[in-house]
C-alpha cells in the first residue's frame, strides 16, 4: 500500500515543470488575473460585430453627448457615436496593432539576435550596432518619425512600432544564444558535426524560447500604448475608424462636459497594459528555469 | 520682542502684496489659439494669429466697418477725379512709433514696397493694389494714385492689412523685413515675443486718433492651443478675453462669471470637389454630391449648431449674396442624388478620398460629410493630415475632395474672383469657365455699383449650378470674456478692434 501511494507521480508539485504552461499560469493568482485580463480583450477583439451595439460611424444627430444609459451604455459622443461600440472595435485595432507590430519586431528581432549571436565577429558587431542606433533613440519619437515619413494608416504605425521594438528582441535572442553555445550540449552537437543550421533550429531556438515569449507579452502592451499614444497624436489610425488613443483624444475638448468620453477608453487601455503587463510577469516566473525546482 | 518683530515682518508682507494688487497695471490679457507665425510684417505675412497684432500696430489710408462702407483712417478724405485716378488727404499729425511725422512720401515708399515683386508682398495683385501705375506725392499730406486699369472694389482693398503705411526708416534699418520690428503708427507698440508663449504690445501715447486711442496701457496675447486651456484660464482669472470653441459654450452658459460676445463670420466652410479629376469631372457626379449634403445636420455637428447654410458669398456680405437656400442643390435629396450618380455611370457608387485638417471644424465637417455620401454608395476615405501635409495639398492642387474654410473679404472680386477666376492663385481646382472670366472682368472694370452686383450674380449661379464646390456653412465666431470687459463689439471687418474697450477692475 505504501508503496503504491508514493508511486503517484502524476501530479507531483516539486516537478511543475511537467505541467501543461497555461495550467501553471492559471494556479498562479497573478497569472489568473493577467489571462482573465487579456481573454476579455481578445474576445471583444473577435467578436466585436456581435458585441457592438451599433455601427461605430453611425452618428445619431439627436443622441449628442448623452451620458451612460441603456440604450448607450457607454455613452456618446459629440456626433452621437456609441461610445460602448466604438471601444469594442478599438479592442480590434489595439490587438491587431500589437500583434503585428509584435509579430514584425520579434520576427527580425529573432533573425538578428540569432545570427549575431551565433556567428559573432564582425557580423555581430554591425547587426548590433545598428540595433543600439535604433534603440537610442526615445521609441515613440522614432515611431512619430517613420509614421511621418510614411504617412499616417495603420498599416505604418504598425510597421514603425514594430521597428522600433526590433532592437529589443535581438538583445534578448542575442545574449539567450551566447549562453546556450557555451553550454556542454552545445560543444556536443558541435563535435558530432551537425551542421550550424541544424544546431540553431534544433537545440538553441528552443531554449531561446523562454525569455523570447515573455519579451514578446511585455511588447505586446509596449505596442499598445504606443499606438495609443500615436492615435491621440493624430498619427495613428484613420477617423471614423475609432482606437482608444483616438478617442482620448477627440474627447479632450468635452471632457468637462461629458467626462465619460474619457474615462472608458482609458479604462480599457489601462486594463489591457496591465494585463498584459501582469501576464508577462506570471509569465517570465513560470518559465525561468531557476525557479522551477 | 519676538512676536512684535513677526508680526511686523507679517504686516509689512501683506501691505506690499496689497500695494502690489493695487499698482496692478491696466492690462488686457488675451488668450488665443495660436501663436503669431513668422512675425509682424503687415505686407507678407497672412495668419490670422499674427493679424491680431498687426492690427494693432499699423494703420491704412482708409477702412470699411461692419457694414462695408469705406470710412476714413490715415485719410481723412479722399476724392476721384476719373475712374482711374484717387487723391487722397491725409491726417496732419500722424506719427510713427519712432515719433517722426508721417507724410506723403511714406505711402509712397509703403505702395512702392508692396508692387515691388522681390518683397513678395500679398497687396500685390488685382484683388489689392496690385493695378497701381504711378504712386505721386503732390505735396506733404497729398498723395495721388493712378491705376492702370478701372478697380471698382480699389478703395476698400485699401482697408486691408496688406497695404499698412510703413516707416521707411524702420523697413531700410532691419535690412527690408519688419518680421520683427515695429514700422506702424497704430494704436499699439510692438512690445516682446516670446514665441509659443506669448506677445506684448505697448499703448502708444502719441498716437493721431482720440477716438482709436489705446484703453490699456498693453495687451498681452498668450498663445493657449488647447481650448480647455483657454477657458480654465478665463474661469481662475488669468486671462480676461479668450477665443473660444463653439464647444465651450454649452458650458458657459446660464454662467454670469463668464460674457459670450460674437460676430457673424464672412468665412465659409466647405466641399471643393476636384473637377479634372475622375469622377468629378462629371457634373452629375458633383451635382449627386450637393443633393446628398444635409447641411444642417453638419452644421448641428462640426458646429455645435453656431454657423448658418451658406455659399461662398455669405450673407454677411449683404447685398453681394445670393439666397442659396433657394438654389435647387442646397435641398437633401437622396433618391435624386442616387439617380444622377447611376446615370452619370456609377448605379453602385465608387469610392474617393477626403483631405482634411487644420481645424476641427474642417474635421468634422469631413467626418458627417463621409457618413452623407455613403448613404448614396460613395465610399470616403478621410485623411486627417497635419498642417503641412495639408497645405500642400491645397497648393498643389492635389486632392479628391478637399474641406476648406476660406474667407470671403470683404468684396466679391476676392469671394469669386480670387477662387474660382480662370488662373487665379486661390483657384485650387483648376475650374476655367470662360463666361465667369468674362464676367470678373467686367465687374471689375465696372464703376456702378448696380452693374457689378448683376455680373457677379451670374457667375456665381453660375459656378453654384455647376456645383464644382459644395458649401456648407458661414460660422459665428465667438469669443468669452470677463464680465469687466466692455465695450467689446467685434465685427467681421474687424474682428480684434480694442478702440475704446475697457476693463472695469
Amino acid at each position: 500500500m505504501k508503496l503504491l501511494k508514493t508511486n503517484r507521480p502524476v501530479k507531483n508539485r516539486a516537478l511543475p515543470g511537467n505541467e501543461s504552461l497555461l495550467r501553471q499560469l492559471w494556479n498562479d493568482p497573478m497569472g489568473r488575473a493577467g489571462m482573465i485580463g487579456v481573454g476579455i480583450v481578445i474576445l471583444m477583439a473577435i467578436f466585436a460585430p456581435w458585441i457592438a451595439r451599433y455601427d461605430v460611424a453611425k452618428m445619431h444627430a439627436k443622441d449628442k453627448l448623452i451620458s451612460p444609459c441603456a440604450a448607450y451604455w457607454f455613452g456618446t459622443d459629440n456626433f452621437g457615436r456609441d461610445v460602448f461600440s466604438r471601444i469594442v472595435y478599438g479592442a480590434r485595432v489595439s490587438l491587431v496593432v500589437g500583434i503585428v507590430a509584435v509579430g514584425i519586431a520579434a520576427g527580425f528581432g529573432y533573425l538578428f539576435g540569432m545570427i549575431a549571436g551565433f556567428f559573432e565577429g564582425r557580423t555581430e558587431t554591425v547587426i548590433m550596432m545598428v540595433m543600439d542606433v535604433i534603440f537610442a533613440f526615445p521609441s515613440i519619437l522614432l515611431a512619430l518619425f517613420i509614421v511621418a515619413a510614411l504617412g499616417p494608416s495603420i498599416v505604418n504605425t504598425m510597421i514603425a512600432i514594430g521597428i522600433v521594438n526590433i532592437p529589443v528582441f535581438a538583445r534578448t535572442v542575442r545574449a539567450s544564444v551566447k549562453t546556450v553555445k557555451s553550454t556542454d550540449y552545445s560543444a556536443n552537437a558541435r563535435s558530432i558535426g551537425l551542421k550550424k543550421m541544424k544546431i540553431l533550429f534544433k537545440h538553441v531556438t528552443p531554449n531561446v524560447m523562454a525569455p523570447f515569449t515573455v519579451q514578446a507579452t511585455l511588447a505586446l502592451s509596449g505596442a499598445i500604448l504606443t499606438e495609443a499614444s500615436m492615435s491621440f497624436l493624430g498619427l495613428g489610425i484613420q477617423p471614423p475608424n475609432p482606437s482608444w488613443g483616438s478617442m482620448l483624444s477627440d474627447a479632450r475638448k468635452f471632457m468637462e462636459r461629458a467626462p465619460w468620453l474619457v474615462i472608458f477608453p482609458a479604462l480599457f487601455i489601462i486594463m489591457t497594459i496591465l494585463s498584459f503587463n501582469i501576464l508577462g510577469d506570471a509569465l517570465r516566473d513560470v518559465l525561468d528555469p531557476k525557479l522551477k525546482l | 520682542m519676538k512676536k512684535l518683530f513677526a508680526l511686523a515682518l507679517a504686516l509689512v508682507m501683506a501691505l506690499s502684496l496689497l500695494s502690489g494688487a493695487m499698482a496692478e497695471e491696466n492690462v488686457l490679457r488675451y488668450g488665443v489659439d495660436a501663436d503669431a507665425a513668422g512675425g509682424f510684417d503687415p505686407h507678407t505675412i497672412s495668419a490670422v494669429a499674427s493679424m491680431r497684432m498687426i492690427g494693432q500696430m499699423y494703420n491704412t489710408l482708409v477702412d470699411v466697418d461692419e457694414n462695408l462702407n469705406v470710412i476714413p483712417e490715415l485719410a481723412t478724405s479722399w476724392e476721384q477725379p476719373d475712374d482711374t485716378t484717387y487723391i487722397f488727404h491725409l491726417a496732419d499729425n500722424v506719427t510713427f512709433h519712432s515719433g517722426r511725422r508721417m507724410t506723403a512720401e511714406d505711402v509712397k515708399y509703403s505702395f512702392e514696397r508692396i508692387l515691388d515683386p522681390a518683397v513678395g508682398a500679398l497687396g500685390n495683385s488685382s484683388s489689392y493694389v496690385g493695378d497701381i501705375d504711378t504712386v505721386e506725392a503732390v505735396d506733404e499730406l497729398t498723395v495721388k494714385i493712378t491705376l492702370k486699369n478701372i478697380n471698382a472694389p480699389f478703395l476698400a482693398n485699401l482697408s486691408s492689412s496688406y497695404c499698412s503705411i510703413v516707416d521707411k526708416d524702420v523697413v531700410e534699418a532691419n535690412d527690408g523685413s519688419l518680421l520683427l520690428a515695429d514700422g506702424g503708427t497704430g494704436p499699439y507698440t510692438l512690445g516682446e515675443w516670446v514665441p509659443d508663449n506669448h506677445v506684448t504690445v505697448n499703448a502708444y501715447a502719441d498716437y493721431f486718433d482720440e477716438a482709436g486711442k489705446a484703453s490699456f496701457d498693453a495687451i498681452e496675447f498668450y498663445v493657449m492651443t488647447d481650448a480647455s486651456a483657454r477657458l480654465a484660464a478665463l474661469r481662475t482669472g488669468a486671462v480676461d478675453l479668450i477665443v473660444a470653441d463653439t464647444a465651450m459654450l454649452d458650458l458657459v452658459e446660464g454662467d454670469d462669471s463668464i460674457q459670450v460676445v460674437s460676430y457673424q463670420s464672412r468665412n465659409y466652410t466647405g466641399l471643393f470637389l476636384n473637377v479634372n479629376r475622375a469622377p468629378f469631372d462629371n457634373p452629375l457626379v458633383r451635382q449627386a454630391v450637393n443633393l446628398a449634403l444635409d447641411r444642417e445636420e453638419i452644421i448641428e455637428f462640426a458646429f455645435n449648431g453656431k454657423a448658418t447654410v451658406s455659399g461662398f458669398v455669405p450673407a454677411s456680405l449683404g447685398h453681394w449674396a445670393v439666397d442659396v437656400t433657394e438654389n435647387e442643390y442646397y435641398t437633401q435629396n437622396i433618391e435624386k442624388a442616387k439617380q444622377l450618380l447611376a446615370e452619370a455611370g456609377y448605379p453602385n457608387g465608387f469610392e474617393t478620398n477626403i483631405i482634411v485638417g487644420l481645424l476641427d471644424s474642417i474635421r468634422d465637417t469631413g467626418l458627417v460629410v463621409e457618413q452623407q455620401l455613403s448613404e448614396i454608395g460613395i465610399k470616403v476615405n478621410v485623411q486627417d493630415v497635419e498642417r503641412g501635409q495639408y497645405l500642400d495639398a491645397w497648393n498643389g492642387h492635389d486632392f479628391d475632395i478637399m474641406v476648406c474654410q476660406n474667407g470671403a473679404g470683404s468684396d466679391p472680386s476676392r469671394a469669386v474672383a480670387f477662387f474660382f477666376k480662370t488662373g487665379s492663385s486661390a483657384n485650387i481646382q483648376d475650374y476655367s469657365n470662360a463666361r465667369v472670366d468674362e464676367l470678373c472682368e467686367l465687374a471689375v472694370a465696372t464703376s456702378d455699383a448696380a452693374v457689378r452686383e448683376e455680373y457677379y450674380k451670374e457667375a456665381i449661379n453660375i459656378i453654384l449650378d455647376d456645383c464644382i464646390v459644395a458649401i456648407v456653412a458661414s460660422p459665428q465666431e465667438y469669443f468669452l470674456a470677463s464680465p469687466a470687459l466692455q465695450g467689446f463689439a467685434p465685427n467681421a471687418s474687424n474682428a480684434n478692434n480694442f478702440a475704446g474697450v475697457t476693463l472695469a477692475k
